[in-house]
């Protein structure tokens, strides 16, 4: 396809974006019929549909026309979570004010995104002069990342309801999106406790009890069984049991960043995601390893960072292309002795990627390898530790893990 | 949102009444609108409703096919548009009589089918608007020349319109304003259609000479007057004529005629086309003078239209199954819709003419020639002459002293062409000779108009028909002497022998060529053809008929459901009738609406405090409690508590 036919297609397409936003079903229908008669219409001895023709034209151009006259001021604002997660609802709402003096009715509102997504519209109540109402924004991130709002947009249709007038409401704000997480099962590497240089001040037991620590809000990722459903039907949201793990084990969990952007790289990061909110809630240690434009190390647990922390820098790595696989290989190794297992999370399974497996066994450090790959990436080895996790399967393929 | 009560059914019975089908339209239209009555609904899956609408497409594409055989292809459009709502009638009624009321959009989509099976979300549609406007809009097809249409169109628009109205739309402000539309819509398409002349005139005049290189412009003829080089090398045949009855055939075939001369072009003014009614089948009645004489035209039209070329005097045409018909005030005719070859028969009058009466500007003499052709009418002393001799005159003096020659030497730079001919070179072909006399004839006082067509002359024995070539294109005038117009040819009879000696030597075996592809379209559009398409049309309908048999079989179960049970099915089974959310539904008006992850408890205490009272805001909290209880306790409310919610809420709604 030659650049001109795309630049063409990539008109059209914006066009019917705007007949889309601009036109209500039944201002869609009618565009249609106009069109139609048009074509039937040309020879005005043969047919009538000239006549529909002209009523239609006049319809919608006094639709259009109409618009002109919604004259509106409003102040927006937001109410926003300080988190998201992507894939799921953002529970935000839109406040809006109405600082004109006239009684408002009719209207809808929808977020303006800073990428130009397109979110669906909620119906406003009637807002009289100096009114204001709070409405769902009914948000749904796609991505992790910065989520950044540009304003409100504030609609509201012609008499005939068929082309709707706009009013923008500049009101800036932002999210951070988390990445997506999945259940993690359990995990039992078959390491010891080490010796933690400097020491955790907080670690006060030792040993494993199973004993229950506190109540928290439910985060995506959590296991089901942990729900305490009395608590839920008490607070009105779920609410997760936690557990203190009494062993003092410090785990490392290495993200692979050297990949293209892309659905592997995401699925990477959101597995990575589910191992940092899982693992980080019982007692031990997890420090978070990856190469950006340097190599990053974070840690959480025991006091030294909650893990939501570590869903943070998650939700803001980016592949690394300036650097090679070595440098994390070589990151994890100078840790080598201070953690007890470490979860590699891997973007394919090449010798370089194998090799460096096969040396953290061989200095004692016991190793998950979980592979994220497409769907058709050619098969390897698994087994004895090694897992494929294949895009869009990730909670299947977390489920194996032993 | 469905269509409101009886829209689809007004709209139908509307189109029966246009197209003449009403007897179906009112079946469509009570099959339709009886859903709203019949307790029972069927339970139609995607497949079930995909095959559905496959069935009703292979109808109207077998249906189609069928027509397009059968009769003419534009008509078999036409006649396609107008049924259209009878082919999509079934898809409205699987709707009206489907459980959720809107249809999947795959089941008119294949792209979407396909989505589907890759776990993309269904798209519902509602076709009831949808079906009400394709009823309008091929209704228009009828072309019933009355204003119940455009009536129709605001009645019905405006019912549809009313019924997707927007709550905050004030009903003065929207009659208002629908009564404007109306009224810009009227005076839109009255403009229109005084435009179209307007439009035919240049748009498709424009259009249809690039279309139709074998027809002629009806509205303009750019001469060749001034061009160097040779003209007018096409050996190809174009025509055939049979003359009836024994006599020669006419010497000249009308395309069309016209009476402004400006700037080495002819033109046609007011020449707008009027329909020319048809008499039975195939036959069109051009003017009431008798027509003792007939000859049987061939010509090919390419698209099925085309400017028809006619003798003069042309009164009847038959065998001629097309569309339309149209002629103008100049004599050219031309067809509309008609079969690939035209094979038809023209009865004529030699004594009578198509053309209207003359008018001035058929006297009208271009100024810049105005000397030279005075000069000339002088010399002849036509003025001193009966009209009838001024055009013998007139006549004998360009076979005096004038030659025929297609190859013009030079251009000459400073002086007109048509001057260098009539007072240097005297030599030209046929288009200086026709344009000279025209107006040297309107010097003359004698109105006079310039034609176009073709000259017979040659006779194929191996058709044992008069051929007609492209090099046979020739122009003449036309002067009204003595009560009538009359074919004035003043080109030399030399011109076709000139021609003649031009041919190529290939030119016996391109005839025989042309000679076998008339064959095979005679075979397809002739009588035979139609022999031929009518038995096609019994091996499609048993074909059709299988079709439709196979996706029935396809069908599978279809199952009918109670709609109280589905109504039932479709709302929560314990307190969906709880007073409490006619409460919320008020306060939401006011901006004090429950957020939708809000409980009814935790609600009331965030909204107490906006109300008017205290006791207002015990009062829904209260009946929040009451209302979860009769929302989710499996042992319910007692009667006394329900009637206590009851009372509660309408106090509050007071």
């Amino acid at each position: 396809m030659t650049p001109k036919l795309w630049r063409a297609l990539a008109r059209l397409g914006r066009l019917l974006d705007l007949v889309r936003l601009r036109f209500t079903p039944a201002g869609q229908l009618i565009l249609v019929c106009l069109a139609v008669s048009a074509a039937l219409g040309v020879d005005t001895e043969r047919g009538m549909a000239y006549q529909s023709f002209t009523f239609l034209l006049a319809l919608i151009s006094l639709s259009m026309l109409c618009s002109v006259f919604f004259r509106a001021r409003f102040e927006a604002g937001w109410r926003l979570p300080r988190f998201g997660t992507a894939g799921q609802p953002l529970p935000c709402s839109i406040t809006l004010r109405n600082t004109g003096n006239r009684l408002q009715r009719g209207l809808s509102a929808a977020p303006e995104l800073e990428d130009g997504e397109a979110v669906p519209e909620r119906a406003l109540p009637d807002l009289s002069a100096g009114a204001a109402c709070e409405v769902e924004a009914g948000l749904l991130p796609r991505r992790r990342g910065k989520l950044r709002l540009k304003g409100v947009r504030v609609a509201k249709p012609d008499p005939f309801g068929l082309f709707r007038a706009f009013r923008r409401e500049r009101a800036e704000a932002s999210v951070l999106v988390l990445p997506r997480r999945y259940p993690v099962p359990g995990l039992s590497l078959p390491g010891t406790r080490r010796y933690q240089h400097g020491g955790v001040a907080a670690a006060s037991s030792v040993g494993e009890s199973g004993e229950f620590v506190s109540m928290r809000d439910y985060r995506p990722g959590d296991p089901l069984r942990k729900i305490h459903w009395r608590s839920w039907a008490k607070a009105g949201r779920p609410i997760v049991k936690e557990y203190q793990d009494e062993y003092f084990v410090r785990h490392a969990l290495a993200l692979d960043t050297f990949g293209p952007e892309g659905p592997v790289f995401e699925e990477a990061v959101s597995v990575a995601a589910s191992f940092a909110a899982g693992l980080t809630t019982q007692d031990s240690l997890l420090d978070l390893l990856f190469v950006g434009s340097r190599t990053y190390c974070f840690t959480a647990g025991r006091g030294l960072g909650s893990p939501d922390s570590l869903l943070e820098v998650l939700a803001c790595v980016e592949p690394c292309r300036d650097k090679t696989f070595e440098e994390l290989q070589h990151a994890i190794i100078r840790r080598s002795a201070s953690i007890s297992g470490c979860v590699c999370i891997l973007l394919g399974f090449d010798e370089e990627r194998s090799g460096f497996i096969r040396q953290l066994r061989a200095i004692g450090v016991p190793t998950l390898a979980l592979v994220v790959v497409g769907p058709d990436a050619p098969a390897f080895e698994e087994g004895n530790g090694i897992l494929r996790i294949e895009v869009g399967r990730a909670a299947e393929g977390l489920a194996k893990i032993p | 949102m469905n269509a409101p009560p009886l829209l689809i059914a007004a709209a139908a019975l509307f189109w029966g009444r246009q197209v003449g089908l009403l007897a179906p339209a009112a079946v469509i239209a009570l099959v339709i609108e009886s859903a709203r009555f019949v307790p029972w609904r069927l339970d139609l899956s995607r497949e079930n409703q995909y095959r559905a609408s496959d069935i009703c497409a292979a109808l109207f594409g077998v249906t189609s096919l069928v027509l397009y055989l059968t009769i003419e292809p534009l008509r078999a459009v036409m006649l396609m548009l107008q049924w259209l709502p009878l082919f999509l009638a079934p898809v409205a009624a699987m709707q009206a009589y489907s459980a959720a009321r809107k249809l999947d959009a795959g089941a008119f989509f294949w792209t979407l089918r396909k989505r589907h099976k890759e776990g993309y979300a269904r798209r519902l549609v509602d076709v009831s608007y949808i079906y009400a406007a394709v009823c309008v809009l091929c209704a228009s097809n009828a072309n019933v020349r009355t204003g119940e249409y455009y009536l129709a169109n605001i009645l019905l628009g405006g019912w549809a319109l009313w019924s997707v109205r927007p709550k905050s739309s004030s009903a003065a402000v929207w009659a208002l304003l629908l009564a404007l539309t109306a009224a810009l819509g009227y005076q839109g398409h009255q403009r229109l259609n005084s435009m179209q002349a307007v439009v035919e005139k240049t748009a498709l005049g424009f259009v249809y000479s690039l279309m139709h290189a074998g027809g002629k412009d009806p509205f303009q003829s750019r001469t060749a007057i001034g061009s160097i080089g040779a003209l007018k090398r096409f050996d190809h045949i174009i025509l055939r004529v049979r003359p009836e009855g024994g006599k020669p055939p006419p010497a000249l075939l009308h395309n069309a005629c016209y009476d402004l001369y400006k700037e080495r072009s002819w033109f046609a003014r007011e020449a707008e086309f009027q329909a020319v009614p048809a008499v039975g089948a195939g036959g069109w009645k051009l003017s009431s003078a008798k027509s003792p004489e007939s000859v049987s035209v061939a010509i090919s039209l390419a698209g099925g239209a085309g400017v028809l070329p006619l003798p003069a005097g042309a009164a009847r045409i038959q065998r001629l199954p097309a569309d339309s018909l149209r002629k103008n005030r100049l004599g050219a005719v031309k067809v509309e819709g008609g079969p690939g070859l035209a094979d038809f028969v023209v009865r004529f009058n030699r004594k009578a003419s198509l053309e209207s009466a003359p008018v001035s500007a058929d006297l009208a003499v271009p100024p810049a020639h105005g000397k030279t052709f005075a000069r000339i009418a002088a010399e002849l002393q036509l003025a001193s002459k009966k009209p009838r001799e001024r055009a013998d005159a007139v006549a004998r003096w360009f076979a005096r002293g004038f030659t025929y020659s297609l190859f013009q030497g030079g251009r000459p730079l400073f002086s007109d062409p048509l001057e260098n001919f009539l007072t240097k070179t005297r030599s030209g072909h046929c288009e200086y000779f026709a344009s000279a006399t025209v107006l040297l004839l309107r010097e003359a006082g004698i109105p006079a108009r310039y034609a176009t067509g073709f000259s017979v002359q040659e006779f194929s024995r191996l058709e044992n028909a008069y051929i007609v070539r492209q090099r046979h294109a020739h122009a003449w005038a036309r002067a009204f002497v003595d009560g009538g117009w009359r074919d004035m040819d003043t080109t030399p009879p030399s011109w076709s022998d000139a021609e003649k000696s031009r041919a190529a030597s290939l030119e016996p075996l391109r005839d025989f060529g042309s000679w076998l592809k008339f064959g095979a379209l005679r075979a397809l559009w002739g009588s035979a053809g139609e022999r031929l398409r009518r038995q096609l049309v019994w091996l499609l309908l048993p074909a059709g008929l299988w079709l439709v048999w196979k996706f029935r079989k396809g069908l599978g179960r279809l199952t009918l459901n109670r709609l109280r049970g589905i109504k039932d099915a479709a709302v929560p089974v314990q307190g969906w009738d709880s007073d409490l959310y006619k409460v919320e539904k008020r306060l939401r008006a006011k901006a004090l609406g429950r957020r939708p992850w809000e409980p009814f408890t935790a609600w009331a205490r965030r909204v107490g405090p906006s109300l008017r009272d205290e006791a207002a805001a015990s009062r829904l909290k209260a009946l929040a409690a009451l209302h979860d209880r009769y929302r989710f306790d499996p042992a319910g409310l007692g009667a006394g508590e329900r009637e206590t919610l009851k009372n509660g809420a309408e106090t509050l709604l007071r």
